[in-house]
């Protein structure tokens, strides 16, 4: 065999001590380089009628890939990305996981076979990882950290690479082509933006903070609420979305996910810094915040919205978000942060994590 | 040690009143699995379904959240710590169901779930639109559970990724609807067999393990394992009988549920009673070879 990738893995302890904490060693991001102001989404509507999205929603522009982005490229620039951020190189992964919905490749060309992991993984040098991909629509990273902190926890894996990019504007395109109402069942197409994110995880130091508590759930008897696919009369995809509906169940059964993933934290809700939710609109934000507060308690001291340059990026949101608040210096070491997802299945969940000072660090400290 | 498989089942499509569905056949699958043995669909904590063809290429939800709707594996949604189903999907080509096997066994292993259902079914997703589409619609099943001494010891991934464009799939607009094309070099299966070879090598080497050691192999595609590349192999391998004989598996070309259909003819084989040790090896584009080492359970 000329070139060989991969090796093998114990299902309990080969690399560390059972019981380990995973934390977050870095975070990237990749934007394309196409923007779409709301206004001229709504400008492109075939059937115009009134809609005020951008005071509903807090999306301004979005993001939106050009000529040669798709995907794959996504991934793998916001996989390059987190390499650059972290002190380990791409050679040190042990396992690559691609979280994305879309799998256009080469433009709107979906891949099927090979799986994107086994291309990211080889275009950034990820040699001996264990790869597949991983699909859960909007809840997508959140399931892959998920899955890679059982594995750190096990002592199976040392540090991984969680990642996804999304090309989703087409759904806005071909939203825009055939809405007729304000009732349609594609309104929340137009919400949607294009961007890769990734995020290295790696097994801490004993008694280390990290990922204190991820919580995921499907409730399966939501799973039509939400269906996307390849467009009928067009290349891209298209997205039925009952949105009320799901808005009404994902309220509804966010609050017991939210309210278990706290106390497996074992942090009060009080002390949460920050909440990084679903980038969804900012009416249904604050929705679910006011709903899951009266069953849970005061846990937002500062709700991270990232919708106006950004949209809603599927399953990418959370860890664009956290790069951006990584950017901005944000945080401080020690905070205590809190990812509410809820996405199409219906999957509800929460993550809580502690930001260390290595990551603070890495990413510009606060004064 | 890890998790044990409690059951497998594969399920064909019967119908010949409407086309067959990738849900409808994991679905008939995990029921089936279920009832072999005798396990509720709301004992399920986990479920990952790792089909790649499916009906109408839906691509949002995961399909796993319709098989997990359908087996009624909901049960409570009560705030219950740790007893809610959550369902995802993988994809890895025909290696998806190992690796699915690998998330399940872990999450039992850590305690986070107590069962879990690696499910698969592929259709042609678009008939009559479909250019090179060659596998029979097949669904499967494989439940999991608690271990104690026996069950899964480790797990391994190897690619090839020289020959990710000997066997590509995608959808794409052709100018008036969308198409699914599989394109398959002719020198596919020959690679196939090198990269199992050597990967299989690989593995026992590195668990220090002889052949000897190993007392059936369950391999998908059919004969990958049996035949050789022109060269000899560098080092001892398995010996004919050592392999289960999967030529003789119809339908001969399924896709994801291949290891599962292996695997669910291997239970039915005189050999896999007094079996100790048994490699689980699937191989598909990539190429991948994911290979599982399961300590079968003395009863």
């Amino acid at each position: 065999m000329q070139t060989e990738r991969g090796h093998t893995m114990g299902t309990t302890t080969a690399a560390g001590a059972p019981g380990s904490v995973s934390r977050i060693e870095a975070v990237g991001l990749a934007l394309p380089s196409g923007r779409v102001t709301t206004r001229e989404l709504l400008d492109s509507r075939r059937h115009r009628f009134p809609l005020d999205l951008e005071k509903h929603t807090g999306i301004v522009e979005r993001r939106v890939c050009a000529e040669g982005e798709d995907s794959l490229t996504l991934a793998v620039g916001a996989a390059r990305n987190a390499l650059a951020h972290s002190r380990q190189g791409a050679s040190s992964l042990d396992m690559v996981l691609v979280c994305s919905i879309t799998r256009w490749s080469g433009g709107l060309s979906w891949q099927l076979e090979p799986s994107l992991s086994l291309v990211l993984a080889d275009a950034i040098g990820a040699r001996r990882a264990l790869n597949f991909d991983v699909s859960n629509a909007c809840a997508g990273m959140l399931t892959g950290v998920h899955v890679m902190n059982d594995f750190i926890a096990r002592g199976v894996v040392d540090r991984g690479l969680v990642v996804s990019g999304e090309y989703i504007s087409s759904l806005g395109v071909n939203a825009a082509r055939s809405m007729k109402t304000i009732a349609s069942k594609q309104l929340a197409s137009l919400t949607v933006g294009d961007a890769g994110a990734a995020v290295i995880l790696e097994r801490g130091e004993e008694g280390s903070a990290g990922i204190a508590s991820s919580q995921l759930s499907t409730i399966a008897e939501h799973s039509d609420l939400c269906i996307g696919r390849p467009c009928e009369d067009g290349p891209g995809a298209t997205m039925v979305t009952n949105a009320s509906s799901l808005h009404r169940a994902a309220i509804a059964h966010s609050s017991h996910t939210i309210h278990e993933a706290l106390e497996r934290s074992g942090y009060p809700p009080e002390t949460i810094d920050h909440v990084i939710p679903h980038q969804t609109s900012i009416s249904a934000i604050k929705a679910g915040i006011r709903h899951g507060e009266r069953k849970v308690g005061h846990y937002s001291a500062d709700v991270v919205l990232n919708l106006a340059e950004f949209g809603n990026t599927a399953s990418t949101t959370h860890f664009a978000t956290l790069y951006r608040c990584l950017m901005e210096r944000r945080f401080k070491a020690g905070d205590r942060v809190m990812m509410i997802c809820s996405a199409s299945g219906l999957t509800v969940g929460a993550m809580v994590f502690t930001v260390d000072e290595e990551l603070c660090e890495r990413y510009g400290r606060r004064d | 040690m890890g998790a044990v498989i409690e059951a497998v089942v594969t399920a064909g499509h019967t119908s010949s009143d409407r086309p067959p569905s990738s849900t409808a056949l994991a679905v008939e699958a995990a029921r089936r699995t279920l009832a072999s043995a005798a396990r509720r669909p709301d004992a399920i904590d986990l479920l990952v379904n790792a089909s790649v063809y499916r009906a109408a290429n839906i691509m949002e939800p995961a399909n796993a959240a319709f098989v997990q709707r359908d087996v009624e594996a909901d049960g409570e949604f009560a705030p219950v710590k740790g007893r809610r189903t959550l369902s995802f999907d993988i994809s890895n080509g025909a290696c998806g169901m190992v690796n699915g096997l690998q998330v399940v066994d872990g999450f039992i292993t850590s305690g986070a779930a107590r069962h879990g259902l690696v499910v698969t079914g592929d259709v042609d997703p678009l008939p009559g639109r479909s250019e090179g589409y060659p596998y029979a619609p097949l669904g499967a099943a494989i439940l999991l559970g608690p271990g104690g001494d026996a069950g899964f010891e480790a797990f391994a991934l190897r690619s090839y990724p020289q020959y990710a464009d000997l066997h590509t799939s995608t959808i794409r607009w052709s100018g008036t609807e969308h198409v699914v094309g599989v394109h398959e070099d002719s020198a596919f299966h020959a690679r196939c067999e090198e990269c199992a070879d050597a990967a299989l090598t690989a593995f026992l080497d590195e668990r220090r393990l002889t052949p000897d050691d190993v007392d059936l192999v369950v391999a998908s595609p059919p004969g990958v394992l049996k035949r050789r590349s022109s060269s000899p192999p560098a080092h001892p391998t398995l010996r004919a009988d050592q392999v289960l004989d999967a030529d003789s598996l119809e339908p001969a070309r399924v896709h994801t549920a291949g290891i599962a259909l292996a695997l669910e003819s291997a239970l039915r084989s005189p050999r896999y009673p007094s079996a100790g040790r048994v490699l689980l090896v699937a191989v598909g584009s990539g190429i991948t070879v994911a290979i599982a080492s399961y300590r079968k359970p003395r009863s």
